[in-house]
């Protein structure tokens, strides 16, 4: 076991699956020689070269549209694109090329590419680097989505997207970028489409992704020293394909589930799983699936501002406790 | 002028796939209008000279990227015709079994790697595929073949640049026939030469064509592949041609005027051709015998289309993912 | 061979005829065409895929109809 930040585990998940194939590649924009904007991939390019680890232009056209080029040619790409609000950019090649390439062409082509970006709000960058957009991704058939929450899922989860002969959008977020956490030594891999439960508890079930993860621990914790209410939490990793078993096996043992959302109010991860579960375990629900989230709003950049939108700890707990004194 | 040096086993070759490409592309309309084509597609009646040019000058293993207006490009390549006219009916003999239609024409085993509907969008890809063939060191190169209104897209320039700065395989060409959808691509562009105009901006050489002529077609495709192939990086060849028909299915080109299309018509390309050949010593015979075999062919090819069953429901559940499954959820 | 009314626009759903450039009895050439027709916003010959004789016209000029109808008969030669 070793301690790596999230930011080290992101080069360090990327180096093992070149080390171990090498049709691997890696670029972006900054991403070789300055070891990326975020520093999530330092040491890579002087490892394995100019070669496999490439700069890029401001194109991020090119770089999805280059990706998907190689990966249909028998590579394995890496791609960056820095923050996740630009994909909008390149939209077209997430939602109408990539996503449908493999359908339309009825299995003759596959496309086995990762696509990381840095999402997520925390740093103050304003409403268009700040977004958390996997959600956006969610809505698009023929992609897979992954939000790790620690170092240990960012380097398994990234090794295994890489494995996967899917395409796989990989949302890294900025604020956990200097977190730490174990992380197993040697060869490490988690398997995409599983989610994790961290935390038992026999009151209610709190599922959250990403940066909200540790927030809705936090909130576990004070609900449990200061409510005696005792939380299960159920970080989700990867959104698509979703444990759906899973999430419905927790929200059945409880009956009062809650989800933690950084996307802005609609149409958020959690209204799809909120939609499953009220719809697949309904009689063992004790009161409705409550949605925490960011309100409909872009996202403020002042620091006090942005800190209270995004949904805070405290807030967490407040929401949580005012729906289970409601039902009472 | 002075003539492109093309071995006589090869001009065959060029007259007989521009033949194909033509008579398979006219059946396509007719069944259009028997409504056994749904949907739209968009023809290339008049440019099959760019198609058989580069087909010729191609490796069977070297990559092409098309547009929507890509039955030509297919075909020339080595696609069987009931593969795209079934297709385009929706059929399963389709080379996509019918997932895919008109639009997005694919042969992977022929080096098609798709034709794309969204405008510009697959000179990037054909960008990643030359990069893969350089990085593999394999000597495969890339085509992408694109109108004129392509040249105005955001696309266009990140994959001129990319291929420039990283020196890769791949071969730009812009099929230049005047018009953006319904609008003279002149009224839309800063440049005269909507392709040929902009090499410059990427460093590279600035070549027009006329592309209703397969000789220099060819000549141009085989020394730009050959630079390609030696690492010698990109290339962007602008092909002056022009389309006999409308933008699509929906469009009688009424926006274009007669003399124009009378004047293009005088520079049929397949008609040019013929008479080219005939004028070098190739007997009206062998001619002949070429043109009644493509017509056998497309003939043939239309009732085994025709008599393919439409898929099966299930059909549209498969090959989301590569296990051949569409599941988001356990 | 039966021509039938195509549907020329991606979402039209009937199509008049304006225009016989041929009447029963007459010879026709593959490619020559046979009819003009107006749909919504469009108006453009129809071709005949064959070469034959007409043998039936059975929608009159000025009659819209819906796609698919058919329109005329060609005695292939």
């Amino acid at each position: 076991m070793a301690q790596l930040t999230y930011r080290d585990a992101v080069a360090a998940g990327i180096a093992q699956e070149m080390a171990r194939d090498e049709r691997v590649v890696l670029f972006g924009e900054d991403t070789a020689a300055a070891g990326g904007v975020f520093k999530t991939t330092v040491g890579l390019y002087e490892k394995f070269g100019p070669k496999r680890v490439k700069d890029t232009p401001i194109s991020e056209l090119a770089i999805l549209g280059a990706a998907m080029g190689a990966a249909m040619t028998g590579l394995r790409p890496v791609a960056e694109i820095m923050f996740s609000d630009f994909l909008a950019c390149c939209w077209d090649y997430v939602a109408n090329e990539i996503a449908k390439t493999r359908y339309m062409s009825n299995g003759q082509i596959t496309l086995p590419l990762v696509i990381r970006t840095a999402n997520g709000a925390g740093s103050r960058f304003g409403a268009q680097h700040s977004q958390s957009v996997e959600n956006w991704a969610m809505a698009v058939p023929g992609i897979k989505v992954v939000a790790p929450s620690s170092p240990a899922d960012v380097k398994g989860l990234l090794a295994a997207a890489i494995r996967d002969p899917d395409p796989v959008l990989f949302f890294e977020h900025k604020s956990l970028l200097a977190t730490k956490g174990e992380v197993p030594d040697g060869e490490h891999i988690e398997p995409l489409g599983k989610a994790k439960v961290l935390r038992a508890g026999k009151d209610i079930t709190i599922i959250a992704l990403a940066a909200m993860v540790p927030r809705a621990l936090k909130a576990a914790e004070t609900l449990a020293a200061e409510h005696g209410v005792e939380a299960a939490v159920i970080d989700v990793r990867t959104l698509v394909p979703l444990d759906a078993q899973t999430l419905l096996a927790e929200s059945a043992r409880t009956g009062r589930v809650f989800t933690v959302e950084e996307n802005p109010r609609l149409c958020g991860w959690g209204a799809e799983i909120a939609s499953i579960i009220q719809e697949e375990c309904f009689g063992a629900l004790k009161q409705p699936v409550i949605r925490i989230t960011t309100p409909h709003i872009p996202l403020p950049s002042s620091d006090q501002l942005e800190d209270t939108v995004v949904p805070p700890v405290t807030r967490i707990v407040v929401e949580i406790r005012q729906a289970l004194e409601k039902r009472r | 002028m002075t003539a492109v040096d093309v071995p006589g086993p090869t001009r065959l070759l060029l007259y007989r796939l521009q033949v194909e490409l033509r008579y398979c592309e006219k059946r396509a309309y007719d069944l259009f209008l028997q409504n056994l084509v749904k949907g739209t597609s968009h023809l290339a009646l008049g440019q099959e000279a760019i198609a058989a040019g580069f087909a010729a000058a191609m490796n069977p293993d070297d990559y092409t990227f098309c547009t929507y207006r890509g039955h030509h490009h297919t075909l020339a390549r080595g696609a069987p015709m009931v593969g795209v006219l079934g297709e385009l009916m929706g059929r399963q003999c389709g080379l996509m079994a019918g997932k895919g239609g008109s639009m997005h024409l694919t042969s992977v085993k022929h080096g098609v790697m798709g034709s794309y509907a969204i405008v510009g969008a697959h000179l990037p890809i054909a960008a990643g595929a030359a990069w893969s063939a350089q990085y593999r060191g394999t000597k495969q190169v890339a085509v992408a073949f694109f109108g004129d209104g392509t040249t105005n897209i955001g696309a266009f320039h990140e994959a001129l640049n990319l291929a420039a700065v990283w020196k890769l395989p791949v071969i730009f060409v812009c099929e230049n026939n005047m018009y953006m959808e319904y609008t003279p691509i002149a009224d839309v562009t800063a440049v005269k030469h909507p392709a040929a105009d902009r090499a410059a901006a990427y460093n590279l050489e600035r070549q027009v064509i006329d592309g209703n002529d397969a000789d220099i077609v060819f000549g141009a495709a085989r020394a730009a592949i050959a630079k390609a192939r030696e690492g010698g990086g990109p290339s962007l060849i602008e092909c002056l041609t022009y389309r006999h028909s409308g933008h699509s299915r929906a469009d009688p080109a009424k926006y274009r005027p007669p003399e124009e299309l009378a004047e293009w018509m005088k520079r049929d390309p397949v008609a040019t051709y013929r008479k080219r050949l005939l004028e070098q010593g190739v007997a009206e015979t062998t001619l002949a015998a070429i043109e009644a075999e493509a017509m056998a062919k497309v003939n043939e090819a239309t009732e085994q289309a025709k008599a393919s069953p439409t898929p099966a429901i299930e059909s549209a559940f498969t090959d989301v993912w590569a296990d051949g499954g569409c599941a988001w959820r356990n | 061979m039966e021509i039938i009314m195509p549907q020329v626009g991606e979402t039209v759903t009937e199509g008049k005829v304006l225009v016989w450039h041929k009447k029963v009895g007459d010879s026709i050439k593959a490619d020559e065409n046979l009819f003009e027709l107006e749909s919504e916003k469009t108006i453009m010959d129809i071709p005949s895929p064959v070469a034959g004789v007409v043998t039936a016209i059975l929608v009159e000029a000025g009659e819209t109809v819906p796609i698919g109808t058919k329109l005329a008969v060609i005695k292939e030669t």
